[in-house]
């Protein structure tokens, strides 16, 4: 069954709430007709945008007068994707975490990953993510963030701090044979036909964009100053860093995507590379300092101790999510039944003697269970189950070498 | 506050007078949790501007539909408008219904689904169909109107002549 054009819609906008876009991601990868129909929307939003352009301009010229640049004609404004596409557009397509929760994600790695291992380092450094944190955020702060990565931030907009270029993949995914998996995705899984009652059905591999940021050392610093805050070190103008975001191997167990079986996901670690002799821990202090960011948000990327290796997971409050079972439905935010507190519910757990999180999505009526996302460090790898109750997920963990 | 109405009604005067109405409501029942007042000011503002705009609807269906763009004048508002592209979507924006036009605008100016629902009163899993639809409508208005803007700057000319 596809899901209508609305869905999609929501889908490439990152409007989807985790489960129901795992569902279409799952779908897509088999579904030709259907990423025909997402690449015409994605190309209609480029077409509306570009032509909206001067419009915005004439009506922003109450107060500051723009020349409208005259453009090409429509046809052409049509244009099929390039290949260094905007920060938002790569947010909304990473499938971890939908829609803000992705935004927020991702600025965090940028903020709390702040590189340079000392400055006796003078090759090139690496850290490697291997523990995670929690970090609790509120919907107004998140949407907030959300407005700010997508360009809409006026003043301290992403754009005026620096150049994000998203260079995408080749190709997005790939449907691979277990004998493949290794040479693809440079893991090493044992992934048995048959796991926690369910036959294996696909294997899928996720090939993610390679993101580098370049600051605007001088911009950033004139705004600092202005407020107050702590300039970052001079010798960090036209240095960059590179996000790598290794392969996602997706596994589905059963019929996943209507709701009968699981997602198992596995990726390597991800790794930032930062230029060599920078002072991380006072780009870090400067990063930290940047007055946009929402205090409470502050206080507790600055509390990880460990930050060159926690990956920090947004977990956003008063937002329960909801799903039927089998449903193409988006149901609206509000709490899960059956769970309690505040939050997403995000609560770190051991799994396999390792470091994990878990958190609800989905509370599946017929079956009286509640489905959870789980997601755990293993063999300098990340694991995670999707689809199924904690005890089950913890059970099936146990069986994933 | 100004530019946002300008940019959601299309007119200035429109937009003067809203700007005007959601400062009152400001002063008048000033929102209740006060970190968040740039929020709360563009949502009372994209508010103003889909009941302006339903109300515009509403009295043009009552006068029978002439559509100012075919008698060959140019309105006053249009004529202030120096771009000839910003001119165009100018015209596309006010042939959409006030539903779509308004779910088109605020997703380009970054509003969320679900903000965007709270205005249109909509359910937030309609959002994607509106907003999918209107910008369909946009574009094909937009080729078939600049098509028209074409042949009356000359270009396309030698058909009547020879």
């Amino acid at each position: 069954m596809c899901p209508e054009e609305g869905i999609l819609q929501a889908y490439l906008d990152g409007e989807l709430d985790l489960d129901m876009a795992v569902q279409v991601a799952g779908h897509l990868a088999g579904c030709a007709a259907c990423r025909e129909k997402l690449h015409d929307l994605e190309a209609l939003a480029a077409g509306t945008t570009a032509a909206l352009a001067p419009y915005r301009q004439e009506t922003a010229a109450a107060v500051r007068p723009v020349r409208v640049p005259r453009l090409r004609h429509l046809p052409h404004r049509y244009q099929p994707l390039t290949e260094t596409r905007r920060f938002a557009d790569m947010v909304q397509r990473h499938r971890w975490f939908a829609g803000a929760a992705a935004s927020v994600l991702a600025l965090s790695l940028f903020l709390s990953w702040a590189p340079g291992r000392g400055l006796a380092a003078q090759f090139l450094s690496i850290f490697r993510m291997e523990r995670i944190e929690v970090i609790e955020i509120t919907p107004e702060a998140m949407a907030e963030l959300g407005r700010l990565l997508e360009g809409h931030g006026g003043e301290v907009d992403i754009e005026n701090f620096g150049r994000v270029e998203v260079i995408e993949p080749a190709q997005w995914s790939v449907e691979a044979d277990p004998s493949q998996l290794e040479a693809l995705s440079g893991l090493k899984l044992d992934l048995p036909s048959r796991l926690g009652g369910w036959e294996r059905t696909v294997i899928v591999i996720e090939y993610p964009p390679t993101i580098t940021f370049a600051p605007d050392v001088e911009h950033l610093n004139s705004y600092l100053r202005r407020l107050g805050g702590v300039p970052l070190p001079a010798d960090l103008a036209g240095e960059s860093f590179t996000l790598n975001i290794p392969p996602l191997v997706r596994v589905q167990y059963g019929q996943a995507q209507v709701g009968k079986g699981f997602f198992l996901y596995a990726a390597r670690d991800l790794t930032i590379d930062a230029p060599p002799g920078v002072d991380g821990e006072s780009l870090r202090q400067a990063l930290l300092g940047l007055p946009f960011l929402p205090e409470d948000l502050r206080r507790q990327l600055a509390a990880i101790d460990d930050w060159r290796h926690t990956l920090p997971i947004p977990d956003i409050q008063g937002q329960g999510m909801e799903i039927h079972a089998g449903s193409w439905a988006i149901t609206s935010s509000r709490p899960t039944p059956g769970i309690q507190g505040q939050g997403m519910g995000i609560r770190e757990i051991m799994v396999n003697g390792n470091e994990g999180v878990y958190f609800p999505y989905a509370h599946d009526a017929a079956n009286n269970i509640t489905k959870v996302s789980l997601a755990w460090r293993q063999d300098g790898s990340w694991r995670a189950i999707v689809g199924l109750s904690l005890e089950e997920a913890l059970r099936v963990a146990a069986e994933v070498r | 506050m100004y530019r946002r109405l300008h940019y959601l009604v299309g007119e200035r005067a429109a937009a003067e007078d809203l700007t005007q109405e959601v400062f009152l409501k400001l002063y008048r029942k000033p929102p209740r949790e006060r970190d968040n007042l740039g929020g709360w000011l563009l949502r009372v503002a994209a508010n103003l501007a889909y009941n302006r705009l339903r109300g515009e609807e509403r009295s043009r269906r009552r006068e029978e539909g002439q559509y100012r763009g075919e008698a060959g004048v140019i309105p006053l508002e249009e004529a202030v408008i120096r771009g000839q592209e910003a001119r165009l979507v100018h015209q596309c924006l006010a042939r959409l219904p006030p539903r779509g036009r308004i779910c088109l605008l605020l997703r380009s100016a970054g509003h969320s689904y679900a903000e965007i629902a709270a205005i249109i009163q909509v359910e937030r899993s309609s959002v994607g169909t509106i907003l999918a639809r209107a910008r369909r409508q946009f574009a094909s208005l937009y080729s078939e109107l600049e098509g028209r803007d074409d042949r009356v700057s000359g270009r396309g000319h030698s058909s009547g002549l020879s």
